[in-house]
């Protein structure tokens, strides 16, 4: 009989009467790597929130090592309970050493409270070296790479829920919330022998992910979330790319989203960007017509998440000009908007809205001035409708659109962002 | 109630629009769901978490009025009490605006001091025209939102110290102008303005509503206070959403420096004198009467009815514990005691 690592029982989280999560159960057991695949707003970080402590779920229950999660739940519970998490972002300190970044917290000291750093300068060495890491403990962290970071962050999770003992059969759970989104592909391989070394010993691994493709190169388990709905949670033997695909996509979109090459070559040019320069970028030069969807991309730092900045002008571009419907366009958002340029930010919390406001608010802040009055009346009548069929349009089931912002979970705010876009450039 | 009335009001008018609109899908939402005022109304929780200063108040008058029911519940009590906060009421009603914006103006206490000191000085010592004498403090006052402004919207200096730092300045310079002493002699005619009464309440009292109808009008019901609180919320957010950020947050700075000009002036006319540091004690319940007032009405977002009601409950209070007797200092801890209080609850309710 094998030990449960985690064990999620029939879990309901809703926010603002939208049901981020249904009825999920899944379970991960020691020395398992189970990964959770879903795309964007499927639930996936509603539901590692709650296996966190952070949302208390409105129904059923989490055991972490058999441990039941108590809301609201702290981080030294959770210490308890033999669980870790290991972010995207990996939280570590790049000015520090390897060393500073794993014993931070647990640093072995003698009398008078002095930190015994041989000591600890072993120890550590001895963990790395069981990971098959021949850096010495006291390299800053800036000069490791990518995978290096994210293999560093492996091991202090490993470490956190073991107490860095090697050989001990403690059970334990680590949870990765995409690790590999900041890894170059050829590096990922690193990672995931690391995380399969975690597992073989006797640790169970969740690792949150949306590339189909890793959970079948080292996974045990994969579950599946889609709408707030687990679709799917067993083993990984007798799925493919294309299985696993078209549970996390549902069927009938699958088909939908093949429509052919369009030919837009004889449609008016509707942007047009010549040597444009930021911090990063260097004389980048495109142009775009109208109806064209123009995929850009590059590694983490390459450059492509500044250009929409610079476009925008949320941030200075150094050099370059940018050419509008023909006229010459010097980025700025106030610009931006009456040129009809709509943003939608990957930073939801900064750039996405006004968390405190309310939805309403949030929602008609690009059309404002078309709902205003005389004398400058708002007129909430007009106001409420808009949003009313801006909320039904999205799918986004509220309370009340009075509620703030915050209310929506992370999937649900950036619709709105959509929103904010949609709404600019159905106005110009 | 204000505010009780305009939200009842919107409820109804955005039920006909919304059916009006005519999709199966906005009648479901506006039938199934309760709309936010009701459910304000309907459920005890989120009524005290939007009344419960307004319920302070409500219970520090009955228990004064209980404990000393001849001198506390006179109606000219309140007539002066209202009299007597008027320069608060215009100096916490336009702080609103600027902490609205997420601008901490700490330099209205010296800025209020200031104006009535150069107000004084040029009209009395000087024998400048009181329109001119007016004009000309206005105008410095001005200058001084301007450098304020400046440096903290355009140069990013912290704006914390840089108007704390302004705040001394114009003290140090109160003194300088006043030479230390009390100018007296003020012009009739400012006295005209600032001590007459209109049911039985000082005119100070309705210039300063009259400022703060205009505040909530804006606020409440225009773009540009939808913009203000968007940039006091979110700044980030707002500029990218293609507000003008910097002007707004220079126009807030601006409102709270008028402002304050106009409480300072308000002194003038009530007190009939002018010396440097009177401005000082107003800065503390200025802002404990904000802070306190996002705490109620409309929980965590600084407001003008809130605001009101907030410094009125100050007033209430120091009245009430000065009727015990207790001197000047239960003023300064009474007030203090209230905004530990105001952003405990501010932070509690805006969650």
């Amino acid at each position: 009989m094998t030990k449960l690592a985690l064990n999620v029982e029939k879990v309901t989280k809703t926010f603002g009467g939208t049901a981020a999560l249904r009825d999920v159960s899944l379970s991960v057991a020691a020395g398992e790597v189970h990964a959770l695949l879903g795309h964007n707003g499927s639930g996936k970080s509603t539901l590692i929130k709650v296996i966190s402590g952070y949302h208390r779920p409105d129904s059923g229950r989490v055991e972490i090592n058999g441990h039941e999660v108590h809301y609201p739940t702290s981080a030294l519970s959770l210490k308890d309970y033999g669980v870790s998490f290991m972010h995207q972002d990996i939280g570590l300190v790049p000015s520090l050493s390897i060393l500073e970044n794993l014993r931070i917290g647990r640093l072995e000291t003698g009398l008078l409270r002095h930190i015994r750093w041989s000591n600890e300068r072993r120890t550590v060495k001895r963990l790395l070296d069981s990971f098959g890491l021949d850096i010495s403990p006291d390299m800053p962290v800036s000069r490791l790479s990518a995978s290096e970071r994210s293999v560093i962050g492996v091991v202090r999770a490993f470490q956190d829920v073991t107490g860095g003992d090697t050989t001990a059969d403690e059970g334990g759970l680590v949870i990765l919330d995409e690790p590999t989104a900041a890894l170059p592909e050829e590096e990922k391989k690193r990672l995931f022998d690391a995380i399969k070394q975690v597992a073989s010993r006797g640790v169970g691994v969740l690792m949150v992910t949306h590339h189909l493709e890793e959970p079948l190169q080292f996974a045990d388990k994969v579950s599946v979330l889609r709408d707030g709905k687990l679709v799917e949670t067993g083993a990984i033997e007798g799925h493919s790319y294309d299985t696993l695909a078209e549970l996390v996509v549902g069927g009938s979109i699958a088909r939908s989203v093949k429509t052919g090459i369009r030919d837009l070559t004889n449609q008016d040019e509707i942007i047009r960007v010549i040597g444009f320069s930021g911090l990063i970028i260097r004389d980048v030069t495109f142009s775009a017509h109208r109806g064209e969807i123009l995929g850009l991309t590059g590694l983490m730092g390459a450059g492509h998440e500044e250009l929409p900045f610079l476009l925008y002008g949320a941030q200075q571009p150094v050099g370059g000009s940018a050419f509008v419907d023909g006229e010459l366009y010097v980025p700025d958002p106030v610009r931006a908007r009456s040129k009809g340029l709509a943003f939608v930010s990957g930073d939801r919390i900064r750039a996405g809205g006004v968390l405190s406001a309310s939805v309403s608010e949030n929602v008609t802040l690009p059309v404002i001035d078309t709902l205003v009055g005389r004398f400058g009346w708002i007129r909430s009548g007009r106001e409420e409708s808009i949003v009313q069929s801006v909320l039904s349009q999205f799918r986004i089931r509220l309370a009340s659109s009075h509620l703030p912002f915050s209310v929506l979970s992370g999937e649900a705010s950036r619709r709105r962002s959509l929103v904010d876009g949609l709404a600019v450039l159905r106005k110009s | 109630m204000i505010s009780l009335n305009k939200e009842g009001k919107k409820d109804k008018s955005s039920r006909n629009a919304a059916v009006g609109l005519g999709g199966g899908v906005e009648e479901e939402f506006q039938g199934a769901l309760p709309s936010h005022r009701r459910m304000a109304l309907s459920s005890p929780k989120e009524f005290f978490r939007h009344y419960t200063v307004v319920l302070a108040l409500v219970v520090t008058i009955i228990v004064f009025g209980i404990l000393r029911p001849t001198t506390f519940l006179a109606l000219s009590d309140v007539k002066t009490i209202l009299t007597g906060q008027s320069a608060l009421f215009a100096l916490a009603l336009t702080l609103t605006v600027a902490l609205g914006a997420g601008e901490i103006d700490l330099s209205v206490g010296g800025v209020l001091g200031f104006s009535s000191v150069l107000i004084a000085y040029l009209s009395s010592v000087k024998h400048v025209s009181v329109g001119l004498s007016l004009l000309i403090s206005l105008v410095v006052i001005l200058v001084i939102a301007s450098i304020n402004s400046y440096l903290i919207v355009k140069i990013h200096v912290n704006g914390l110290i840089t108007t704390l730092a302004m705040g001394t300045i114009l003290d140090g310079l109160s003194q300088a102008v006043s030479n230390s002493s009390t100018i007296g002699n003020i012009p009739s005619s400012i006295l005209k303005i600032m001590q007459g009464r209109f049911l039985g309440v000082g005119l100070p009292f309705w210039y300063a509503m009259i400022v703060g109808v205009i505040i909530w009008y804006v606020l409440h019901h225009m773009q540009s206070g939808r913009f203000l609180y968007f940039t006091g919320e979110g700044r980030e957010a707002a500029r990218l959403a293609g507000i003008r950020v910097d002007r707004i947050r220079t126009t807030s700075l601006f409102v709270s420096a008028v402002g304050a000009w106009f409480a300072g002036f308000i002194l003038v006319g009530q007190t009939g004198a002018a010396q440097a540091g009177t401005g000082d004690p107003y800065l503390l319940p200025a802002y404990a009467a904000t802070f306190l007032g996002a705490a109620t009405i409309k929980p965590g977002r600084f407001n003008p009815v809130g605001t009101f009601v907030a410094v009125l409950l100050l007033a209430v209070g120091t009245t009430g514990l000065q009727l015990f007797g207790l001197t000047d200092w239960v003023t300064n801890v009474f007030d203090g005691a209230i905004l530990i209080v105001a952003i405990g609850l501010a932070t509690l309710v805006g969650r």
